[in-house]
């Protein structure tokens, strides 16, 4: 049962009212009408909410319902509790509300626009390390674009129900974060946090997508108040009109070299369109500024990072936060170095990478060597790209063919001074099974059936001995599924119970229950939340198609170097690289979030463009090396993230080796590729 | 009350027959195995099995189904494809969240029978309108392989709907016979919407079906003939895509219309979405259109007082505009049937914003011939990049004359584009791409 299956008996149909309005002041509301609609049984603004009315996962700025003003087109104003559906979007349309409009802060921010909060800029950083050399440098290359923003378009819209149960207010929904919910709901309503229990069931997909609360206030305040139970699903306009999104970004990177291709100097500049509110904006700029200058050594970089408020929604964490908006730049600039400079992109690559110990990007040491060099020669002489000649010279005669490739590293786990640890419960019935307790969901990313081999290999049992609890506030704290940490983070701490339980039941305890909590090491913080403790790598090679007389891009096939760390479930890797790339693929050639004065111009599934199994590639192969991580007693990585942000940039490679085009806009639309082949004819 | 039969049970359920089967299925009978990824017909995650053939329960009015047989994933537990799609699923890693799940193994179940001893683009290329976010498609594809590969058969069968008498609810009529159709549009009233397929219609209306006074033509058999005659074939106004690109005949006669009904939407949507929806409806970029101009079709529009015949680029008037009058609907749409061509060269080409399940930015539709007395025929027509399909007469007297013009042809095909930019794309990309997609047909007609 996913979280939009579940209906009990008697439940309130929810719907919101929501302002049509990017920014304004809001002078009233009026809910007469809308309570007038037979059937209804409440309309809830902000005046009923009992405790705070602000919350925020890193900072509480945003309302739980508008108040005095709106920020956001579609932010929500009022919460209707009916008997019918229909009733409900009935109400919903009548609640009157009176605004006085306010000018519009788009991207990127221009002289005059309104100040949302006391600052422009929630995140202005300014890092780097060493001084530029004043030898001239051989090579000197900038790489300008802007990506847009991109929905998660998880499959099940957020969705869920609220009910009472024994004075506790439960409930079960799409979430990612059970034991934060319960913290904002208990605020929201000023009730103790005992009184509320979230239990996050399997759902359809998140993506990052569903860290930040969304139905779950709404169903809380509607059971609170009226007693009763209630429902609540977003349809998929308002998924894509409200839910929170990939953060826009300007980015700009500039490299230099010597003649040998030893890079020298690398200035970045990123801005981010943060949105209304802050959200996860923080750890979305960090991860930016963190892998902009890639796994590769410089003599001095010069690193600037903000992030502006605007009108357009709210952006948050996406699968890769800040990787693909980042990692363009550097390994598109790498391309360019290597055709410069002549050097093949495989070799470029080895010549140049971090070493522990080095300082990398805004000026952090890296512990442990990058594990790039032999993903590297293998995808130097895989299939795809050996034969990447013969590809290319096949091409149909309204065609060109090209192949490309990018190296990437992202981090996993929380960064430095953000993990806070996990703990998780395993206990023996008399009955001889196991039960293993957790509060992280599993939002369809696998991580349960690695939790259930890795408790079971630790107890020398068979997985099917074990019951799990999971997705549950009223289990054991293990943090929120996010980052790429639940493997690692509390992988371990589940590896850890199974090995003190079984010492427990040899030593013939008559308490066959134990705790596990663990945290890994720290790195040495830069700012906080930079460096990571450590970094996953990914070679990707790909090979497409331009056609010449409509612009479109097909990409032919995708081949994939991947370490690893220790593999719990290599089905599962595999599983979370081919989604990953997917999306990535889609950032790269299709979606693009419409925004006008604030307004999303294409909330639906229609215009919203997803790529479907054919826009795939016919081939993908995925080559797994098993190294397992130093620096956690499992040695594994957290793999969920890293094939999204290097998709991309093989394929703006790919596009370039057939057109020689780079493009200053993601996704790169067949209208750009065309006028790009117009203007080189024209030269 | 509406009667459907699902998974070989019949309930009886009260319900309003202008509700959409998913909501009846989810809500009223408790089946929640059929997923809401969107309400639009654009997932895929709702798939049932009408009568044999998938299609989008989302897009599929409750009333419509009355003595159809429906089978959602729950009734695939018993079934011999069903079980082996999901065994093979499972064995290949292929679910993540699971949410898309149901939609993939329902249409897989056809797809792989379709499949089944072909090469691999053809499973693909049914698998176009389910959506998954997770997987990247990639072990479900290996998944529907593996089981093609085993040639399954089910006991599941195409079949025509049992004959139900007229449904006759407040704001629903659903004719049986033609007779009750002519009966109903004597004095048809000013609200009355026509609905075939729906997957227009309730897109359109999707939070207020319950306000509209319908006349569902679904019921009507005789509408969904495709009949042969010496000098034109007569397709039903309720002819499905399918039923279109599967003909025999037009295949034959009409190649271009059967090239196009396997480009309109994917195949769920061809299964449901009706030639005479596709004309009544208007889109400037409706697919089945352009194939008609080139053909010089007729659309054979019936009212109470009779049926008239009105020439394809007479009908469409505007975008969403046609002349048919209220009472009056499209009964047929005849093609005329020439015999003998030779040296034929027939293509579709459409472009969207993506390779499946995509609305069109524009759309060429070409069939180029040497008739028995040796004329050469050059018929050219346009789609998308004007507020109604266009045929090109100039490109087409070009190459009559100049049959390897094609430079020069294209060049004429832009020029008598007439676009408009909106969110799918901008007026100069139309008429890049109009022109472009008549090249590169003619290429990929010629050199292969
Ligand atoms: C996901 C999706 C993808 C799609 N892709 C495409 C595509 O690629 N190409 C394309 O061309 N279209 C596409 N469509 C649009 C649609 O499927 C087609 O236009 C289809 O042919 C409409 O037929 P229908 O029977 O479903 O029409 P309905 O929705 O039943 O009706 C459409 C309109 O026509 C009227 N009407 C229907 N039948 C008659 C009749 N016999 N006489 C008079 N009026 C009538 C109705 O009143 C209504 O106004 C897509 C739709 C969806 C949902
Ligand atoms: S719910 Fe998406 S196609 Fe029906
Ligand atoms: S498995 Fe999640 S949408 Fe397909």
């Amino acid at each position: 049962m996913f979280p939009s299956d579940l209906a009990s008996d008697g439940a309130l149909f929810l719907r919101l009212a929501r302002a049509d309005r990017a920014h304004a002041r809001l002078v009233s509301i009026d809910t007469t009408r809308a309570l007038a609609v037979p059937g209804v049984v409440a309309v809830l603004t902000a005046k009923d909410i009992p405790g705070d009315r602000l919350f925020g996962m890193i900072q509480r700025d945003q309302p739980f319902l508008a108040e005095d003003r709106v920020l956001y087109d579609g932010e929500a104003l009022a919460v209707i509790a009916a008997e019918t559906e229909a009733a409900a979007r009935e109400a919903a349309a009548l609640v009157e509300v009176t605004y006085e409009d306010l000018p519009v802060a788009g991207f990127p921010p221009a002289p005059g626009d309104p100040l949302l909060h006391d600052t422009r800029y929630c995140i202005d950083m300014d890092l780097g390390f060493g001084t530029q050399a004043d030898a001239a440098p051989a090579h000197d290359i900038e790489i300008a674009f802007e990506t847009p923003r991109q929905e998660h378009a998880f499959l099940e819209t957020e969705a869920g129900i609220a009910w009472i149960e024994d004075g506790v207010l439960t409930l079960s929904v799409g979430g990612q974060s059970p034991h934060f919910d319960v913290a904002e709901i208990a605020a929201g309503l000023g009730i103790e946090q005992t009184k509320v229990r979230v239990l996050n069931p399997m759902m359809g997909g998140a993506f990052g997508g569903k860290e930040d609360m969304n139905v779950q206030f709404p169903l809380a305040l509607a059971t609170w108040i009226t007693g009763r139970p209630s429902r609540l699903m977003y349809d998929r306009d308002e998924s894509i009109r409200v839910g929170v999104k990939r953060h826009a970004f300007q980015t700009r990177c500039r490299v230099t070299a010597d003649a040998q291709g030893h890079l020298m100097h690398a200035d970045v500049e990123m801005l981010a369109d943060a949105g209304a509110y802050l959200a996860y904006t923080p750890v979305v700029t960090n991860q930016a500024t963190e892998h902009c200058t890639g796994p590769y050594k410089f003599a001095s970089t010069k690193v600037r990072t903000r992030a502006a408020y605007t009108n357009n929604g709210i952006a948050s964490a996406f699968r890769g936060v800040g990787g693909p908006q980042s990692l363009l730049g550097i390994e598109q600039a790498m391309d360019v170095l290597a055709r410069q400079s002549g050097i093949d992109p495989f070799e470029l690559r080895r010549r140049n990478l971090l070493k522990a110990g080095d300082l990398a990007g805004p000026g952090f040491r890296l512990q442990t060597d990058t594990l790039l060099a032999p993903l590297l020669n293998a995808a130097e002489s895989g299939a795809l790209w050996q034969g990447r000649d013969a590809y290319r010279a096949a091409a149909p005669a309204w065609c060109k063919r090209g192949v490309g490739m990018a190296s990437v590293w992202y981090s996993y786990g929380l960064g430095a001074g953000g993990e806070a640890g996990a703990t998780v419960r395993l206990s023996q019935a008399p009955t001889g099974r196991f039960t293993l307790e957790l509060g992280v969901p599993d939002v369809g990313n696998g991580n349960l059936t690695a939790f259930l081999q890795i408790a079971a290999e630790g107890l020398g049992a068979r997985i099917e001995d074990l019951d799990y609890v999971m997705g549950d506030s009223a289990g054991p704290n293990s943090g929120a599924t996010h980052g790429s940490r639940t493997i690692y983070v509390v992988g371990n701490a589940v590896a850890k119970a199974a090995s003190e339980l079984r010492a427990k039941l040899d030593a013939g305890t008559d308490d066959p229950v134990v705790e596990a909590f663990f945290q890994p090491v720290q790195p040495e913080m830069l700012v906080r939340g930079i460096p990571h403790i450590d970094y996953n790598y990914i070679v990707q090679v790909t090979a497409l198609e331009v056609d010449t007389l409509t612009g479109e891009v097909s990409v032919a096939a995708i081949e994939n170097h991947v370490e690893t760390g220790r593999m719990i479930n290599p089905q599962g890797v595999e599983g979370q690289i081919d989604g990953a790339v997917a999306q990535g693929l889609g950032l790269a050639l299709y979606e693009d979030l419409v925004l006008e004065e604030g307004r999303v111009k294409n909330p639906n599934f229609t215009n919203y463009i997803l790529p479907t199994l054919l826009d795939l590639p016919a081939s993908t192969r995925t080559y797994l090396y098993e190294n397992p991580d130093r620096t956690n007693p499992l040695g594994v990585r957290g793999l969920g993230e890293l094939g999204l942000p290097v998709t991309p940039c093989s394929i703006a490679n790919a596009v370039a080796d057939a057109t020689g085009l780079r493009f200053d806009r993601f996704p790169i639309s067949p209208q750009a590729v065309l006028d790009g082949l117009r203007q080189e004819q024209g030269k | 009350m509406t009667t459907v039969n699902v998974n070989g049970t019949k309930h009886a359920v009260e319900t309003d027959p202008r509700r959409p089967l998913l909501d009846v299925l989810r809500e009223d009978l408790n089946l929640r195995g059929s997923k809401h990824g969107c309400g639009e017909g654009e997932c895929g995650a709702c798939t049932v099995i009408v009568n044999g053939a998938p299609v989008c329960a989302c897009l599929v009015l409750a009333g419509s189904v009355e003595g159809a047989e429906v089978t959602t994933i729950e009734g695939m537990d018993n079934d011999p494809v069903g079980t082996e799609i999901v065994r093979n699923m499972a064995n290949a890693g292929a679910v993540q969240c699971g949410f898309c799940i149901p939609g993939f193994v329902m249409q897989g179940w056809d797809a792989v029978q379709r499949a089944s001893g072909k090469d691999p683009e053809t499973l693909r290329a049914e698998l176009g309108g389910n959506l998954c976010r997770c997987t990247g498609y990639a072990k479900i594809l290996e998944a529907l392989q593996t089981t093609a590969a085993t040639r399954p058969v089910s006991p599941i069968r195409a079949r025509r709907p049992d004959p139900v008498p007229d449904l006759r609810l407040n704001g629903y009529l659903r004719p049986a016979t033609m007779d009750a159709l002519r009966d109903a549009l004597r004095d048809p009233g000013e609200k009355l919407r026509v609905i075939a397929g729906g997957t227009d219609l309730m897109v359109q209306n999707r939070h207020g079906l319950e306000t509209l006074t319908l006349l569902d033509l679904s019921g009507l058999t005789e509408l969904t003939r495709i009949d042969s005659f010496d000098d034109r074939i007569e397709i039903g106004a309720g002819a499905s895509w399918t039923d279109i690109r599967e003909n025999a005949q037009i295949r034959e006669h009409a190649p271009v219309l059967a090239l196009a009904a396997a480009e309109v939407g994917a195949r769920q949507i061809q299964n449901r979405a009706t030639i005479g929806g596709n004309l009544a409806n208007a889109s400037p970029a409706a697919d089945g259109v352009p194939p008609l101009a080139i053909y010089d079709a007729q659309v054979l529009c019936l009212s109470a007082k009779g049926e008239r015949a009105v020439p394809i680029q007479a009908f469409i008037t505007g975008p969403g505009k046609t002349c048919l009058e209220p009472g009056e609907i499209i009964r047929a749409v005849s093609v005329p049937v020439e015999h003998d061509r030779q040296d034929t060269v027939a293509f579709f080409e459409k472009s969207g914003p993506r390779k499946a399940q995509t609305i069109s930015r524009a759309s060429v539709a070409c069939h180029i011939w040497t008739a028995s007395d040796g004329t050469r025929a050059v018929r050219i027509a346009i789609g998308a990049v004007a507020p109604t399909v266009r045929r090109v007469p100039e490109a087409e007297a070009l190459l009559r004359e100049t049959p390897d013009a094609i430079e020069a042809a294209a060049d004429l095909v832009r020029q008598a584009a007439l676009p408009i930019s909106d969110i799918r794309a901008s007026a100069d990309y139309r008429m890049d791409l109009v022109q472009g997609l008549f090249k590169r047909g003619f290429l990929r007609a010629t050199q292969a």
